[in-house]
Order: C-alpha cells, then sequence, then structure tokens
C-alpha cells in the first residue's frame, strides 16, 4: 500500500487534542446520597450486560480518535497496488464515431467506456502518465503523458462522440507513432468493434451489445431526359443479426411523398425506387420510422440540382470533341467562337480556350486551356513528344484506374506555379495543372487534344463532365450530399466577397477571405448545410446534406465479439492499476460517525 | 413536646392503639408458662393430642364422649418483651421527606402501641454499634423515655447494623423485634435473621426508602458522594442507568423478602412519605 499524499497523516495531530480535550474535561458536579449501595449494583448489572463496557467511559473518545485516523488515512490518499501493474504510462483510444451514440449500452456506448475510462483513471496508481487519443474521422491526440488525473478526467469528460466514421487506420498510425517514442505504453482502447491492432499490447474493450441498427446508406435522384419526373433511390441496411420489417418514408421539400414497408434480412440492404416526383422539388429527404439504437443513421438528405443553366464559351477553331462532350452536359448553354476576337469576351461562367488565350485573363468565370500559348500566367519547362501521360492523385481522377493513362504525339511542359496542383504528368514533368489565380480558377491541359488519343478513352466525358461540374459555381450542387467527414471541395463563384458555411445547428463560419477557400472538412454534424456567398449586390444560397457515415462506420463496426467480452474487462481494467482505499474509508467513516452518534444519542457512555 | 413527637402525633397513635394489636402470634403457644403470676388461663380451643404433648393438659371428659385424645388450648395473657432497633447510620438522614423522621415515628408508634398492650419495650439505636439503648420501659407513663432518647439521636455513624445488632444479647427469651432502616448496611442479612430468630424473636423488619432512593431525579453527569463513607462515583444519568437501578432497587427489595420469608419475619417496606398511621397499620395489623 502506498501513499499519495502523506502530508494527510498531519490531521492525526488532532489526537492528542482529542485526548487532553477528554482530560480537562469539566468535573462532574457533586450530589449527596444516603448510600451508594443501589448505584453500584445498577453499574454492575449494565457491565454484566455489555461486557464491551468496560471501555465505557472512553467509547465516545476511542469513535472519535478512530474517525481522525480515518480522516488522516483519507487524505493521504492510500492506494493499494496490484501485483500486476507497473505505473508507467497509459494510453486511452476513445473512438469517438457516430456508432458509439448506440444506445444499446445505457446510457450510449461511448458514455459506458467513458465511464470506465475515468474508473480506471481513478484507480490507476499515482504518478501515471496518461496520453488520450479521440479517434473519429480524423484522429487527434488529446494529451500527451500527462500525470495529472484530475485533467486527464476532465478532458475526457469533454470529449463528445462525433457524428462521423472512425478511421481505425489513422488511428493506429498515431498510436503507432506514440509507441514508438516509448515502448512501454500501454493501450487502452475503447470501441465497439474489433481490435485494429491484434496481437500487440493493446487491450481493446468493445461496447456492443449488437443491438439493432438500421441505416439508409444511399440516397441519389435521377432525371429522366425529356421527363418531368425525379426518380429517387434508397439503399435501406440491416445491420442487426435478423431480418427486420422497416417502415421508410420520403419526404419532398419537407413535405410526406411516400412511405414504404419493406424486410431486409440480417445483414443485407434493400433498395427502393421512389418515382413520380415533381421536377421542382429542391429537396428530398428519406426517414426509416423503425426505432433502433442509433437514429441518426436513419435519415438522409440529398439536394437536387437547379435547373440554372450555366453559359459556356469555347474558343477554338474546330475542336470536335469539345463541341461534341459539351453539347451533351445538361444546364450549359455553349457559346462557340473563334479564336480571332476573344480578347473582348466577356459575362461567361466559364472559359474555354482551345490552341489561344487572350493576352488579359476574364476574372468573371473560371478558364480551361488546352494547349496555350506563351504568356505571362506561366512559364514553360520545354517540350516531349510521344510521350506517355499518367494522371496525378487528384479529385477529378477519382475512381479511375490507376495506372490508366494515355498517349500523345506532342505535350508542353511546364514549371509548376506557386498556386497550382499537378493535374497529369509524363516521365519528364508536368503537362497539366489546375489552381487559383487570386479567385479564378485555371486548369491548363499543355497538350491539344488531336494529337492524343484520350477523346477515345472511354473516361474522357466522366472526367471533362468532372471538370466543367467541378468549375461552374452551381456544381456545388453536384455535392448534394456528402458523408460526415468528409472533405468537400466548395466550388466558390469568382465574384463572391465572403464565404459562410452554415451548420445545421446554426453556427456560422466564415471560409473565405481569405481566397481560395481551403478544402471544406469540417462536416462533422448530419442535417443540412448551406453555403451562403456573398456577391457584389446579392447573396447566392446553396444548400447540401451531411449524412451518417452509415456503411462505412458499420462496416469498421463492426465486428464486434459482443457483450461476452464485457464480463472480464472490468477485471482487466482493474488489475491494471490497483485499488484507491479512499472510497471505502468514506464509507468506515460514515460509519464511525453514525455510531458515535448512536451512542451519544443513547447515552451508553458513562 | 418536640416537634418530631408533637401532641396531634400522640393523639394519632393513641387511636391507633384502640384498633391495632401488635402482640405474639399465638400459635405455638402450649409448651411454655406464662411469667405472670396471678393472670387467669382463658379457654381459647381444642386439637387432637399430638405425641410430645404434655398429657396433663388431655381434656378426659371428651376423651369419655369421644374415644379420642384432645388437649385443651388456652389463650396465654402475659407480657411480652418488645425490641426496636432502629437505624442511625448517616444513610438514615437523607431524602425529602427524612427518613430519619420517619423511622423515628415509626418506632415511637410501635413502642406506644406494645406500651398500651402492656408488654415491655426496649429501645436501640443502632449504626455501627449500640448507640443508645433504653431498656425494659413498662407502661405509658414511661413513653417519655423513649421520646426523650429518639428526640436526641445524633445521625452519623456508618451502616454495620447487621453486626452492631448480633452484638446485643436479648435476655428476654421469646419476644418481638422490630428492625426499622433503610438496610443499606455492610454484612449478611441473613446473619441477622438467624441471630433474632435464635432468640425466639418474632421479626418484623421496616424497611424505609425515600422517594428519592424509589424514583431517582437525577440529571445528567454528576458525582455521586455516599453520606457515610464520602466515596464517590461519576455517573452520566440516561434512561438504560436509570432502568438498571430500578433493577438493582427490585433486586435489592427482592432478595430481602426472600430472606424475610424464609425465616419467617415480617417484611414492610416504606417509601418516608407515607404517612405514620398507614405504616402502623399495615405493621400492626399483619
Amino acid at each position: 500500500m502506498i501513499f499519495h499524499y502523506p502530508l494527510g497523516f498531519l490531521a492525526l495531530l488532532a489526537v492528542p487534542i482529542i485526548i487532553l480535550l477528554y482530560l480537562l474535561k469539566q468535573k462532574h458536579e457533586n450530589y449527596i446520597i444516603s448510600s451508594l449501595h443501589l448505584w453500584q449494583n445498577a453499574l454492575q448489572d449494565m457491565e454484566a450486560n455489555a461486557p464491551w463496557q468496560k471501555l465505557r467511559k472512553n467509547l465516545l473518545m476511542f469513535l472519535q480518535i478512530f474517525a481522525v485516523v480515518l480522516l488522516a488515512l483519507i487524505l493521504s490518499e492510500p492506494f493499494i497496488r496490484s501485483g500486476k501493474s507497473n505505473g508507467g504510462e497509459i494510453m486511452l483510444v476513445m473512438d469517438c464515431s457516430l456508432s458509439m451514440q448506440s444506445t444499446d449500452m445505457k446510457p450510449s456506448r461511448f458514455e459506458a467506456a467513458k465511464r470506465d475510462a475515468l474508473e480506471l483513471i481513478e484507480s490507476s496508481q499515482p504518478g501515471t502518465k496518461f496520453s488520450l487519443i479521440a479517434s473519429g474521422s480524423t484522429p487527434y491526440i488529446v494529451l500527451h503523458n500527462v500525470d495529472d488525473k484530475k485533467r486527464v478526467m476532465q478532458e475526457l469528460n469533454a470529449l463528445i462522440p462525433s457524428d462521423t466514421a472512425e478511421d481505425p487506420e489513422g488511428t493506429v498510425e498515431l498510436v503507432n507513432s506514440l509507441i514508438r517514442e516509448n515502448s512501454e505504453i500501454q493501450v487502452k482502447w475503447f470501441g465497439d468493434g474489433a481490435n485494429p491492432m491484434p496481437g500487440s499490447r493493446t487491450e481493446y474493450y468493445s461496447y456492443n451489445r449488437n443491438g439493432n441498427n438500421f441505416a439508409i446508406t444511399l440516397l441519389s435522384h435521377r432525371k429522366l431526359q425529356n421527363s418531368r419526373e425525379i426518380t429517387a433511390l434508397s439503399r435501406i441496411a440491416n445491420f442487426s443479426q435478423q431480418s427486420a420489417e422497416l417502415d421508410v418514408s420520403l419526404y419532398a421539400d419537407g413535405n410526406f411523398f411516400d412511405a414504404r414497408r419493406i424486410t431486409v434480412d440480417a445483414g443485407e440492404s434493400e433498395n427502393i425506387y421512389w418515382t413520380g416526383i415533381p421536377e421542382t422539388v429542391s429537396k428530398l429527404e428519406c426517414r426509416i420510422d423503425t426505432k433502433d439504437i442509433l437514429e441518426k443513421d436513419n435519415y438522409a438528405g440529398i439536394i437536387i440540382s437547379s435547373n440554372k443553366v450555366s453559359k459556356v464559351l469555347l474558343a477554338t477553331e474546330k475542336n470536335i470533341f469539345l463541341e461534341k462532350v459539351l453539347s451533351l452536359m445538361p444546364n450549359i448553354e455553349l457559346f462557340r467562337t473563334g479564336i480571332d476576337d476573344i480578347n473582348e469576351l466577356k459575362g461567361y461562367d466559364l472559359y474555354i480556350y482551345d490552341s489561344s488565350m487572350p493576352e488579359e485573363l476574364p476574372e468573371d468565370g473560371h478558364i480551361i486551356l488546352f494547349n496555350p500559348p506563351g504568356n505571362k500566367y506561366f512559364s514553360s519547362a520545354g517540350k516531349s513528344e510521344y510521350t506517355n501521360i499518367q494522371f496525378s492523385k487528384h479529385s477529378l481522377f477519382n475512381n479511375l484506374d490507376s495506372d490508366s493513362s494515355f498517349s500523345a504525339l506532342k505535350a508542353d511542359l511546364y514549371q509548376l506555379p506557386v498556386w497550382a496542383n499537378p493535374l497529369m504528368e509524363n516521365d519528364s514533368g508536368v503537362t497539366a495543372f489546375e489552381g487559383y489565380l487570386d479567385k479564378i480558377r485555371i486548369m491548363v491541359f499543355g497538350f491539344d487534344l488531336h494529337e492524343t488519343n484520350l477523346p477515345v478513352k472511354p473516361y474522357f466525358p466522366v472526367i471533362m463532365t468532372r471538370i466543367v461540374q467541378e468549375l461552374l459555381p452551381e456544381s456545388s450542387n453536384s455535392i448534394s450530399a456528402v458523408n460526415a467527414g468528409d472533405q468537400i471541395e466548395l466550388s466558390i463563384d469568382p465574384e463572391a466577397e465572403k464565404v459562410y458555411v452554415v451548420f445545421p445547428d446554426g453556427n456560422r463560419k466564415l471560409i473565405a477571405p481569405p481566397f481560395p477557400a481551403a478544402a471544406f472538412n469540417e462536416t462533422t454534424q448530419i442535417g443540412i448545410y448551406t453555403l451562403e456567398q456573398e456577391l457584389e449586390n446579392s447573396t447566392l444560397r446553396q444548400q447540401f446534406f451531411v449524412n451518417a457515415p452509415s456503411e462505412k462506420e458499420n462496416a469498421t463496426a463492426k465486428t464486434a465479439k459482443g457483450i461476452e467480452q464485457n464480463g472480464e474487462m472490468e477485471q482487466n481494467l482493474r488489475s491494471s492499476g490497483g485499488w484507491s482505499l479512499k472510497t471505502v474509508l468514506l464509507w468506515l467513516l460514515l460509519l464511525i460517525l453514525l455510531i458515535e452518534w448512536w451512542v451519544y444519542a443513547n447515552g451508553i457512555a458513562i | 413536646m418536640s416537634r418530631l413527637f408533637d401532641s396531634e402525633f400522640l393523639k394519632k397513635i393513641q387511636q391507633l392503639t384502640l384498633n391495632t394489636r401488635f402482640s405474639l402470634d399465638g400459635a405455638s403457644v402450649g409448651n411454655r408458662k406464662s411469667r405472670s403470676k396471678g393472670s387467669s388461663v382463658e379457654f381459647s380451643d381444642y386439637r387432637e393430642y399430638a405425641p410430645g404433648d404434655d398429657f396433663r393438659r388431655i381434656d378426659w371428659n371428651a376423651y369419655g364422649r369421644f374415644e379420642k385424645l384432645f388437649i385443651k388450648l388456652f389463650m396465654e395473657e402475659r407480657e411480652a418483651p418488645v425490641t426496636i432497633f432502629l437505624d442511625v447510620s448517616k444513610s438514615m438522614d437523607w431524602g425529602e421527606p427524612n427518613k430519619s423522621i420517619a423511622s423515628r415515628r415509626l418506632a415511637a408508634a410501635l413502642a406506644y402501641i406494645s406500651l398500651a398492650n402492656f408488654d415491655k419495650v426496649s429501645m436501640v439505636c443502632v449504626d455501627d454499634s449500640i448507640q443508645k439503648i433504653c431498656r425494659d420501659i413498662r407502661g405509658k407513663n414511661f413513653f417519655y423515655r423513649i421520646t426523650d432518647m429518639l428526640e436526641n439521636v445524633h445521625y452519623s455513624g456508618k451502616s454495620y447494623i447487621y453486626q452492631a445488632i448480633e452484638s446485643f444479647r436479648i435476655f428476654s427469651g421469646r419476644g418481638i423485634t422490630a428492625v426499622i432502616s433503610d438496610l443499606f448496611s455492610k454484612g449478611d442479612f441473613r446473619n441477622l435473621l438467624k441471630h433474632l430468630k435464635y432468640y425466639k424473636q418474632e421479626v418484623y423488619i421496616c424497611h424505609i426508602l425515600s422517594p428519592q432512593e424509589i424514583q431517582p431525579a437525577l440529571n445528567e453527569s454528576v458525582r455521586l458522594v455516599d453520606s457515610e463513607t464520602e466515596e464517590v462515583l461519576d455517573i452520566t444519568v440516561t434512561p438504560s442507568l436509570l432502568n438498571s437501578y430500578n433493577r438493582a432497587l427490585i433486586n435489592f427489595k427482592n432478595r430481602i423478602e426472600h430472606e424475610c420469608n424464609k425465616w419467617g419475619a415480617h417484611y414492610f417496606n416504606f417509601s418516608s412519605e407515607l404517612a405514620i398511621e398507614e405504616m402502623v397499620k399495615e405493621v400492626a395489623e399483619y
């Protein structure tokens, strides 16, 4: 047994004071009686009835001294070490993801885990150093090597679960980096899935009773050509262990539109098609009405793209590939022009220059340059011939084959400007890049499409569609819905002076200036976000939904071993530190005080 | 006349004399002659002859009629010696009303009744030894000698009355002995009874306690001081202690009563606040 604060024993100084007070206690008043005969008999009788009353004269004093000794022990914080523990350092990893808000453990998985973690801290040896990692979509270190228990408990108490999915790989990486610093550190991971670091020194405590959980994993829409109706698709997943009959409702612009009852087998998902939705609807919300352990993933929403038509200027001699691909895109009004009078054209949302460019770039729209001539904005770094061009890592090329490439007869190489990110590269250097030049976003492709085989590749229309959507301000509508925790590249209108994001809880955050706005990664809340762009004379508002990352979250969770594991969990938690005797002693002190009160009230002490 | 034995008190005990009898029990009479010469023998009853009886008392006329032996029983009228032991230890001078007053009045009353019955009375004041004696008083005319003595009793000694009484020799043979005391005395009460019974005494134990001894009215913590020994005892008065005291008192009285019953003595327990006539009635009409 060790004492955390040995100074607490100073309270024992009260013991001699109590004894002194008893010694100085006022004498009894004299009272003459005929004979002590009967009184002596009476006292003998009492002694015979209660053998311990030999101590009766000092019972109160002994009780008080005992109480003081207990108080001194409590103040000195006695602590019994368990044989297994060795103090040292403990790293607590708290899963702060959405699934931890499930209520199959009371009050929630996260609260149950937090309670146990607090107990672990409380019962740990004095001097133990704690690190605390919050594991959400972006794992981060809350505390590192702190031996102040109160502070650790305070920080732990302040943690709240987010609406995002957990990133176990990122957390493992973070944990490993800390383990490298100190190989003796013990890792206690509180989550609801399976141990992501099996075989290591990590002890994983799973808070998962495998309660029924259903979720909407997809909500999308499609507007058929030549139709005045929208068709929506919901995918309903059943993550529980038995099949379930679920009620699902669809709301259009906040009004009830339709409801279905479907049966989803355990671990499976079902699609629901909603037809006949009027094209004027701008917002669709889908809801599972059947109760389960996690409410938040029973809801998803989507914003339907507006029908605003964007004006696109295509300045080219005769690029049939660009003309064709742009004419197929909906909501685009394409203006074709030659390359002769390009310097005077203004008022377009997007300018595409093929093998030409004006001396001064326009300032009212984003720009795409194909095979540009020399200019003052960026400089050439040579040329390549008969080259193979590959895509860089960029969101434009997501989900394309990583080894996708195309061939070019000729391609310009560029020195990458400081404001730009590479888009395409060959062995010699960068052949295409994009970036913000002041408020204008520019994409530069250093080849003539006619001299490449890119237009005949199946993904050419996909890339072109993505490029146009990325550059048109309205294309932010394309992020009609994202999952919580995702990062969004918000497309800002070049004329916007201030840009805000309004969160579902009403908070408003300025994201630009400075321009260009950084990628928005605070999609931690589920609900409707609003992008507000203040232009010179008006305010442009666009909404997008952030939905629960149900599929990802449940996929990581969630091969949990379930409650069986929890039985030994408590044992493990306790054995990791020892026992603080404070609580026991406090109860004992209370008991002693009660006995003293009883003795005093009943006058047992003589 | 002093305050202790005023005329009103005397009037009371004179009245009591008419209605009470404080005399020897006649059941065992038959083998003793009266010491008073010339006094008549008054026929009382017959009873069947038992071996050991004086065959001179057989009624032969009755035998002739019933063919069974009967003996005649007679009421002896004789002068009985009455000895009254009064405890004058310090413990008796305590209580409200004071036990000393009640006890002296009871002693005087019993003495007066005996004198009125033509008995001879000895009044003995005892504490740890025989303090004062007024021996063999006959006739009411000499009652003043008893009252004089009682008036001038000094309560000072310790309670060793059993030993003191045992040291007192009773010459008068069969008689009556009354002991008036709070019985807070050292020694063995049984020895006292044995001693008195040895002298063929009809024993009356008058146990007088003050109301404060029967129901102590004490509060909180006090240091009790014994009036005789000045021994001290610190107590904190609690309900449980008072209960224990009551038990001790009851045990004390029961033990005395038990011994009295065992040895054929009469036991009376009085509170000092009881009126003298009540006490006398209880003792003399027993």
